[in-house]
């Protein structure tokens, strides 16, 4: 539910008003998450496990501390006790239904999610695609072994990518369908094929254009395979390298992910 | 839209599937096909663009619209058929990638080998 509240719309209209909060929101940053640059204000903003939001006077923000394996939620405000009162409001008054944010999303509704059908909230697609990107870089990294020993690695969040070594050569197949699983509002469609290109471009970064083609056996429906050249000779470093960069939320040279 | 007649040869299990899944769907024959045509074109555009010299841009359009693309296409595959291309298979595309990953490592070492 809280990745429906984006960081853009705090950063761009919100923040810069909450003068008195911010030094201490980026001590509470420093001392929680001691990899945070901090020297680039909300620099977390772009990261895709990272995410703020906004109520009434105050502002917070919520990442996943994979470290901990905790979700840390901050609220502060711009006056007396403020944050106090948003921490509670986070939460269902009834401890019964255990449901965090009631009070927060206008479009909350107890017979489903709050997200939104595509295009209503443009902001929250970008990040939901970072995310989507992110999500896969990290699986990838994490299953790395699994790739070298020749078995392919499958990513299923909405969609679904797939990489595999074939020989020399790698191949990352995308699958052309979103389907969430949640309730909330139909959110399903189909990748347009500029967008399909866009998760393959994003994934491999700067691939030069000689080096990867696309390809759709004729009895393929609903995926698109690319078959490409890691740009370094071992495809293992190429991969470590890539995903760091993905994982530091560097984005592709001229790609804008706010396109998608 | 104006509709002609074509003639074309096809296995007779197909043929009998055409007019089961026209009368299912409360289609015409031809209505079916193009259907089918332009469902075919958008889901193999992407390996499609380069050969057709095609930019992101044009080849982006929804599923629901792949009329639109057919249109699209039309002029570019008449061009590129007309210079002898064709939809490439994977071996094709295996063997053109590893050509121009060959011909990078050689020009590596020529550069490398050039004295300073």
């Amino acid at each position: 539910m809280i990745a429906r509240w984006l960081t853009q719309r705090c950063r761009d209209e919100d923040v810069p008003r909450a003068v008195r909060v911010r030094p201490g929101l980026a001590r509470l940053l420093e001392e929680q998450y001691s990899s945070s640059p901090l020297t680039d204000a909300w620099a977390g903003r772009t990261r895709a496990d990272t995410w703020t939001w906004h109520h009434g006077d105050g502002r917070g923000v919520v990442w996943r501390d994979r470290d901990r394996d905790v979700l840390w939620l901050l609220c502060f405000a711009d006056e007396h006790d403020g944050g106090y009162e948003l921490g509670h409001a986070l939460v269902d008054a009834d401890s019964a239904r255990d449901r965090l944010y009631p009070k927060l999303d206008p479009t909350y509704a107890t017979s489903g999610g709050p997200t939104a059908a595509w295009e209503e909230f443009v902001d929250e697609d970008a990040l939901e695609w970072l995310r989507f990107i992110h999500g896969a870089a990290e699986f990838f990294d994490d299953r790395q072994s699994d790739l070298n020993v020749g078995e392919p690695l499958e990513w299923r969040a909405a969609g679904v990518i797939r990489l595999a070594l074939e020989d020399d050569l790698m191949k990352l197949t995308v699958g052309t369908r979103l389907v969430y699983a949640d309730e909330a509002t139909d959110r399903d469609r189909y990748l347009r094929p500029g967008e399909i290109e866009e998760v393959f471009l994003q994934l491999v970064g700067d691939l030069d254009d000689d080096f990867w083609e696309a390809h759709v056996p004729p009895y393929a429906h609903g995926y698109v395979n690319y078959l490409f050249v890691p740009p370094r000779p071992d495809a293992g470093a190429w991969l470590d390298a890539r995903i760091a960069e993905i994982i530091a939320a560097k984005p592709r040279r001229g790609s804008d992910p706010s396109r998608v | 839209m104006a509709r002609t007649t074509k003639s074309i040869r096809f296995a007779e299990e197909h043929q009998e599937l055409l007019k089961l899944l026209a009368a299912f769907e409360g289609l015409s024959e031809g209505e079916l096909v193009e259907h089918a045509l332009e469902s075919f074109v958008h889901g193999r555009v992407l390996a499609y663009r380069k050969t057709l010299g095609l930019s992101r841009d044009d080849v982006d359009v929804r599923i629901e619209d792949a009329g639109e693309l057919v249109a699209r296409l039309r002029d570019a595959m008449v061009r590129a058929i007309a210079e002898g291309a064709h939809a490439p298979s994977e071996d094709e595309i295996k063997a053109g990638l590893r050509e121009r990953a060959a011909a990078r490592r050689e020009q590596a070492v020529a550069e490398a080998a050039v004295p300073a």
